[in-house]
């Protein structure tokens, strides 16, 4: 069960971008949310079988009782529903890292992958509200923690504002997709989150990117893979910020592959179900490169 | 795991808990029960029910108690933290298995002005804060001659933030912070008789919680500026009434130093080090012989996962950390034991006590 979490503020847009994911959902997939009110139980989502659960969870508690609460949710959803995939989004005053220590217990025994943490702030009030030395440690955790954060409202803010934000960001988190959004309205990339430090990735701003990602049934080579590393450093594809990659090689091991700007690595992997490889940049030319991969 | 000793006891909870609370070593580590909603398991009734009933409240950890041997030393009057919410008009949720919470979908402070439409409540007549200090009663009856009883109240930024849900309090702490303390001078004289008619009762003390002073949600400033003068009031009027004032906060990053500084506590109840300690290992040498720990199990763990084993080793290394303190320590977990963890778990915490907390 592969797992997002949605995090951020009160008024970023974290139910909008819960609503977004919930509409262009393509399988089955449940949801726990901080109050069933602000996201809507859409019969109609329900009963075509899109969505198979929606949780509340108490937003009433926002200490420990939450944890036992979650970790109880989730192993119901999984277990009497076993659904595709499954979106949290917890309290604004919740902490994702804290979120991810209540599921590491229980990650293994029932399947869960958490695929990413979508951070949202506002556009219109991040630099005041970080600045201002009132929020706690959550505030903080959302952005260190978030695998793409999403600068929402960005038609409020001028450009000079969104380069201050991003700028600020880093400061936070030096690893993660930042994205300008107006009503949290961009396509999400998939990724592979793993636990530890990613690498550097600026991002400029801009409300569209392209992304590929490619689960390959047969094994990947390896020596393939390189060459096609090098290809796109020289540009052959048009302009790849950004691949990461977790698969089964042909020679029998698995295998890790992060490429950031040019620059990239090969790292063995303890164990891989499926693989997965996937591409971010913008107007690149995806189907050569889909081809090149698969050899032809 | 290291070799388990006997433990024969000198001493009775009371006497263990107010040896540890002054740093005067007792017999052995004293153990804090805040296995609250769990002990309705062992009575064998419904949360909804347990969370509204005063007579099954204390039946439960009567029994739970039983169950345990008597070993445990300090009752908590924990029920959840909607209790005084409720009281003041909040409508809940009462789950069948799980903990009762305010309904966020239907806060009573809808707006801004309505934070300045509290209204006073009498506790000793009304609503599940009755129903607390009665039960607070029952217990102190039965069990205050030889065991620690702490009554509990919320403070008042938790028990509005469970008014008008959490996030938006905290965003009108920042743009509306005169309607929020306007809220809190107007619940505080309820939450103070609340706290004082549990004295009243029995209770030897009174955990006020005060979850929004930690690093994890608010700056000290903010908390310092809204909700500490509050505090400071309510544990004033605790100590008047001849009661003692534990704190409870299983933030992150907890400011003792500005919680001492307003409520004087004997006591804090948490589950991680205080703000301005990076590890158990410095907050023991910083904070142990000035401010008595109670804690610090992780509870989801100690409840949820760890085998018995693993409990009382995680007991032992508390326990050992410290050891330096002149026997100002008292084990529990960080916050409340899961009301569906299991209660194997809970006895392991007291059988570390007895096997690895014996004062030399």
């Amino acid at each position: 069960m592969k797992i997002k979490i949605i995090s951020g503020f009160l008024g970023a847009g974290k139910t909008t971008c819960v609503k977004n994911v919930l509409k262009k959902a393509d399988g089955n997939m449940a949801v726990i949310v901080n109050e069933f009110g602000d996201v809507g139980i859409d019969a109609e989502l329900l009963a075509k079988g899109d969505v198979v659960d929606m949780v509340e969870l108490p937003s009433g508690c926002i200490c420990c009782t939450l944890k036992n609460d979650l970790i109880s949710a989730v192993k119901e959803i999984k277990t009497k529903f076993n659904p595709k995939r499954l979106i949290i989004e917890p309290s604004g005053l919740a902490v994702p890292s804290g979120i991810l220590e209540a599921l590491e217990p229980i990650e293994e025994e029932y399947g869960l992958e958490v695929e990413a943490i979508i951070g949202i702030i506002d556009a219109d009030s991040f630099l005041s509200n970080i600045h201002s030395g009132l929020f706690g440690d959550f505030y903080t955790d959302q952005l260190t923690n978030s695998d793409i954060i999403l600068i929402n409202k960005a038609d409020l803010v001028n450009e000079k504002t969104i380069r201050a934000i991003e700028e600020e960001l880093r400061k936070y988190n030096s690893h993660a997709i930042l994205l300008a959004t107006v009503n949290c309205e961009t396509d999400l990339p998939d990724l592979i989150r793993e636990h530890g430090i990613e690498h550097n990735v600026h991002i400029h701003f801009d409300h569209d990117f392209d992304s590929l990602a490619l689960t390959p049934e047969i094994a990947v080579n390896h020596q393939l893979l390189a060459e096609v590393m090098e290809e796109m450093k020289a540009g052959k594809y048009g302009n790849i910020y950004r691949a990461k990659g977790i698969y089964n090689t042909t020679d029998g091991k698995c295998e890790k592959m992060d490429y950031t700007q040019g620059n990239y690595d090969f790292e063995p992997f303890p164990k891989c179900a499926d693989s997965k490889l996937i591409f971010i940049g913008k107007d690149f030319d995806r189907k050569a490169l889909e081809n090149r991969l698969q050899g032809k | 795991m290291a070799a388990l000793k006997e433990f024969k006891p000198e001493m009775t909870g009371l006497e263990r808990a107010l040896a540890a609370l002054t740093y005067k070593k007792p017999d052995r580590v004293p153990v804090a029960s805040l296995v609250c909603g769990a002990s309705r398991r062992v009575l064998g009734v419904t949360y909804d029910k347990w969370s509204r009933d005063a007579e099954l409240i204390a039946q439960s950890m009567l029994q739970t108690h039983q169950i345990m041997n008597n070993e445990f030393d300090i009752f908590v009057m924990l029920v959840d933290l909607s209790v005084e919410a409720e009281t003041f008009g909040q409508s809940v949720i009462y789950p069948i298995e799980s903990t009762a919470y305010s309904d966020p979908n239907n806060p009573i402070i809808k707006t801004v002005d309505d934070y300045r439409r509290i209204q006073p409540v009498n506790p000793r007549e009304t609503g599940r804060m009755k129903m607390v200090i009665d039960a607070t009663r029952m217990i102190a009856k039965e069990k205050a001659k030889e065991y620690g009883v702490c009554g509990f109240v919320y403070c008042p930024l938790g028990v509005i933030g469970a008014m008008r849900g959490h996030e938006r309090m905290f965003v009108d702490c920042i743009k509306h912070k005169d309607a929020v303390i306007e809220a809190c001078e107007l619940m505080t004289p309820s939450l103070i008789e609340y706290a004082v008619a549990q004295v009243e009762a029995g209770a030897q003390a009174i955990v006020m919680d005060t979850l929004y002073a930690s690093a994890s949600i608010m700056s000290p400033k903010m908390w310092e500026a809204i909700e500490a003068p509050f505090a400071k009031r309510i544990a004033d009027a605790i100590k008047a009434a001849g009661g003692a004032v534990v704190l409870h906060n299983c933030g992150g990053g907890i400011y003792f130093d500005v919680q001492e500084k307003y409520t004087a506590p004997i006591a804090i109840s948490h589950a991680y080090p205080a703000a301005d300690c990076k590890t158990w290992e410095e907050h023991v040498a910083k904070w142990g012989k000035k401010i008595v720990s109670i804690g610090a199990l992780d509870p989801a763990n100690t409840g949820m996962f760890w085998s018995e084993e693993r409990v009382m080793e995680e007991a032992r290394k508390f326990i050992e950390m410290y050891k330096s303190c002149d026997g100002g320590f008292i084990l529990s977990t960080g916050c409340e034991f899961p009301p569906n963890g299991s209660l194997i778990n809970a006895m392991a915490i007291i059988k570390a006590a007895k096997a690895y907390g014996q004062y030399e």
